[in-house]
């Protein structure tokens, strides 16, 4: 184990049991060093996590308290959770694209509208990979998967104009950004800024599935066919239509810009007590 | 005392207040909106918060975030909002955090008639989640001192148990108007055999004893103890597990801390069964008032009956039904739920009286009794009225 | 451009699950193909030119298994940047 893994992750679950190439562990990572560089301890974050690859894969790996909430609700788990702890304890919830883009879009969308204090990171690896590669709703449009044997035609929330940080950016979120799971400081940069937000948070951070995703939709188990075809999402070189192009980095700043969900509920709390009965 | 006049729902904010709820998250439905409506006026006095959730799943989701990081926290909703309950469910079972969801039934399916009153999910309250493995515990009262009582009750059982209550309440017991008492203090309530234990918190990590033992802390997160819950089956130190003789030992303590204790659980009122009648009444919630005047009606002809109130429903009471009688279910229904359970229990056929949507008539009921004194299966007025 | 030679590359064997990419992005070719098989049967890449790390930390940011800690080394004890 590595000294981030000494300091913050419960040795039985390290390494974890996730396939050989996968790059979850890219995404775990840079949450950590966010974490270290932030200064913050094992009992300043409550960690949860959702259902999937991100989610069995991080869940109980925090030395600290933590919990992993069923399939796309962990975010209202984590409104009412943040009712009840204290205003400087984070909560960090890392998810699947099936849990944020799928099946929890709804309470994503009422997390970010709330503004509750919770930092969101969508480990994305383009599909329902734990149960064996179906697509997503990122997955990119036309690729073969386990349930799109003949390519997909169902649009995603990424290409044609849309892009679903839009909407959660209208939604009301704080602070939104999206990143490949090779980069470094960058992403780490991002990760920071998120946790820092007393708002809601989320960054989108793309990773390679070698195993379904590599095999099936791009048709190679080769590390580094997989690797290079991920990057070039990224730098615009693709140059195939059927494949994204993403912009790394922030997408939406508004950190501060409206009051955080459990702060203004409690301010609001006592000062309609102060009134109705001060005596009290 | 302090004596009140109101609807069942204001009784049952009130009930919470005194357990000390300090959250309550719901979603609007007849016939349940008011212990909404009530909790957004009240709470906040109390300074507890009251949280309007996007769906009836969160809305227990962020009950069960709540309690997981310490507070006490409740959830109101009729049928349609209880099926969304049961993903969240099964959370709350399975990582033994304690919640309170009220239940007040309207007749279903579907939409159903939004305004009257139903009693069909006397099963589902049995089985409110998926995959097994687990008991429930449910209160059904049968008037507005009862809604609040039972909901001080609840409280106290989710706390002990480290479980979900339901407390299985229908439209008439919710909307109805009565007078009653609520405690103005700690002498008073237990008085009343009420009281409200306070969260404790569990210190280690582990929690989760493979025993029947209740009265432990429920894990509590933000307190640095480095505590873990999830929905997966956990070993003793909560991490995930896959082993079957792991999934043996959580299943264990999720039935039997439960049955082991039924005790602290069964409550029901009889009436008449003192001379062991022949005819025996059995129902729950708003329909055992009008078998009460039935077996009042009955015993004025000389007809032997009596009748049994079950104000918990599960763990079922079997041992109610150990004694050999012609026993009838009364329910809300127009297939027979409750019924089944009578006749699992006593080992023999028994017979129902349903009638949807409405009360059934004190004589219907009576007439009922008649025939059953004499043999006779009730009468089936098919549309009307189903029994058999 | 850093002093090589004043870096510690140190890979936790049995951790490793031979995914390839500290080898891929490595612009110094630190890294070779190991000739063992860890306990899970991974066949885990060899540090084998640890002089010539300059302490860039792209294996450390593609490392998805937590095994790879690249720190100065007491030895070559310079400045941190010499840029």
């Amino acid at each position: 184990m590595d000294r981030l893994a000494v300091k913050y992750l419960r040795p039985r679950k390290t390494p974890s049991t996730a396939c050989s190439g996968c790059g979850l562990g890219q995404v775990h990572k840079k949450i950590l060093l966010a974490i270290e560089q932030l200064g913050l301890g094992i009992n300043d974050i409550v960690w949860g996590t959702g259902i999937g690859c991100s989610g069995r894969q991080t869940f109980n790996t925090w030395k600290g308290d933590n919990f992993a909430g069923t399939h796309g609700r962990v975010y209202a788990l984590a409104t009412g959770l943040r009712l009840a702890l204290p205003e400087d304890k984070k909560i960090i919830l890392t998810v699947g694209d099936g849990d944020a883009f799928g099946i929890g879009l709804s309470h994503l969308l009422h997390c970010a509208r709330r503004n509750a204090g919770i930092t969101v990171i969508v480990a994305d690896n383009f599909g329902y990979q734990s149960t064996g590669g179906q697509y997503g709703y990122t997955t990119p449009q036309s690729r073969v998967t386990d349930s799109s044997p003949y390519g997909l035609t169902d649009p995603n929330w990424l290409q044609n104009g849309l892009d679903i940080l839009n909407l959660l950016r209208d939604a009301g979120a704080g602070f939104l950004a999206r990143h490949l799971s090779f980069e470094g400081q960058n992403a780490v940069e991002s990760i920071k800024r998120a946790i820092g937000n007393k708002g809601f948070s989320l960054v989108h951070i793309i990773y390679p599935c070698v195993t379904h995703f590599g095999e099936i939709s791009l048709k190679t188990g080769d590390r580094e066919a997989i690797f290079r075809w991920f990057e070039n999402l990224f730098d615009g070189r693709s140059g195939d239509p059927g494949t994204p192009a993403f912009k790394s980095g922030i997408f939406h700043d508004a950190v501060g810009a409206r009051p955080e969900f459990s702060a203004a509920l409690k301010a609001w709390t006592s000062s309609l007590r102060q009134k109705e009965n001060p005596r009290a | 005392m302090k004596k009140l006049f109101d609807t069942g729902n204001a009784a049952v904010t009130e009930g919470a207040i005194l357990a000390g709820c300090s959250l309550f998250a719901g979603y609007p439905i007849t016939p349940a909106t008011e212990i909404a409506e009530n909790m957004s006026r009240r709470l906040p006095l109390t300074g507890g918060y009251y949280v309007q959730a996007e769906d009836e799943t969160a809305a227990l989701h962020i009950c069960i975030g709540a309690s997981l990081g310490g507070m006490k926290a409740m959830t109101s909703t009729s049928g349609p909002g209880y099926v969304l309950y049961a993903d969240p469910y099964g959370w709350a079972i399975g990582s033994e955090i304690p919640v309170v969801i009220i239940n007040a039934q309207r007749v279903g399916p579907v939409s159903g008639i939004t305004g009257a009153p139903g009693q069909g999910e006397f099963y589902l309250s049995r089985y409110p989640t998926h995959g097994g493995n687990f008991e429930t515990i449910v209160l059904a009262p049968g008037s507005v001192q009862e809604a609040f009582s039972m909901t001080v009750e609840a409280f106290a059982l989710a706390e002990r148990f480290r479980t979900p209550v339901t407390i299985l309440a229908d439209q008439l017991v919710t909307d109805g108007w009565e007078s009653f008492e609520i405690p103005e203090n700690a002498e008073e309530a237990l008085s009343l055999g009420l009281y409200a234990p306070a969260r404790r918190v569990h210190q280690g990590p582990c929690f989760y004893p493979a025993s029947d033992h209740i009265d432990l802390p429920p894990v509590v997160l933000g307190r640095g103890t480095g505590g873990a819950c999830s929905d997966w089956t956990p070993t003793e130190e909560g991490y995930d597990t896959e082993d079957a003789a792991a999934h043996m030992r959580h299943a264990y303590r999720l039935i039997h801390k439960i049955r082991r204790h039924r005790e602290i659980i069964d409550r029901q009122e009889s009436y008449m069964l003192e001379d062991n009648p022949k005819i025996v009444l059995v129902s729950y919630g708003s329909p055992s008032r009008v078998a009460r005047s039935a077996v009042k009606a009955a015993r004025e002809r000389g007809l032997s009956a009596g009748c049994i109130r079950l104000k918990s429903l599960w763990p079922f009471q079997d041992q109610l039904f150990r004694r050999k009688a012609v026993y009838m279910a009364v329910e809300l229904n127009a297939e027979g739920q409750l019924v089944r359970e009578i006749e699992r229990a006593s080992h023999a056929p028994a017979h129902f009286f349903g009638t949807c949507g409405e009360l059934p008539a004190a004589s219907a009921l009576l007439e009922a009794i008649a025939r059953l004194s004499r043999g006779l299966p009730p009468e089936s007025l098919r549309w009307e009225r189903e029994a058999w | 451009m850093n002093m090589a030679g004043s870096y510690a590359v140190n890979l936790d064997f049995e951790a490793c699950k031979a995914c390839g990419y500290c080898r891929l992005v490595c612009p110094r070719g630190v890294y070779r193909e190991g000739p063992a098989f860890n306990r899970k049967g991974f066949k885990v890449p060899l540090v084998a030119e640890e002089s010539l790390c300059t302490g860039c930390l792209r294996c450390f940011y593609v490392c998805p298994d937590f095994c790879l800690d690249i720190t100065p080394s007491a030895s070559g004890a310079v400045r941190e940047k010499t840029l």
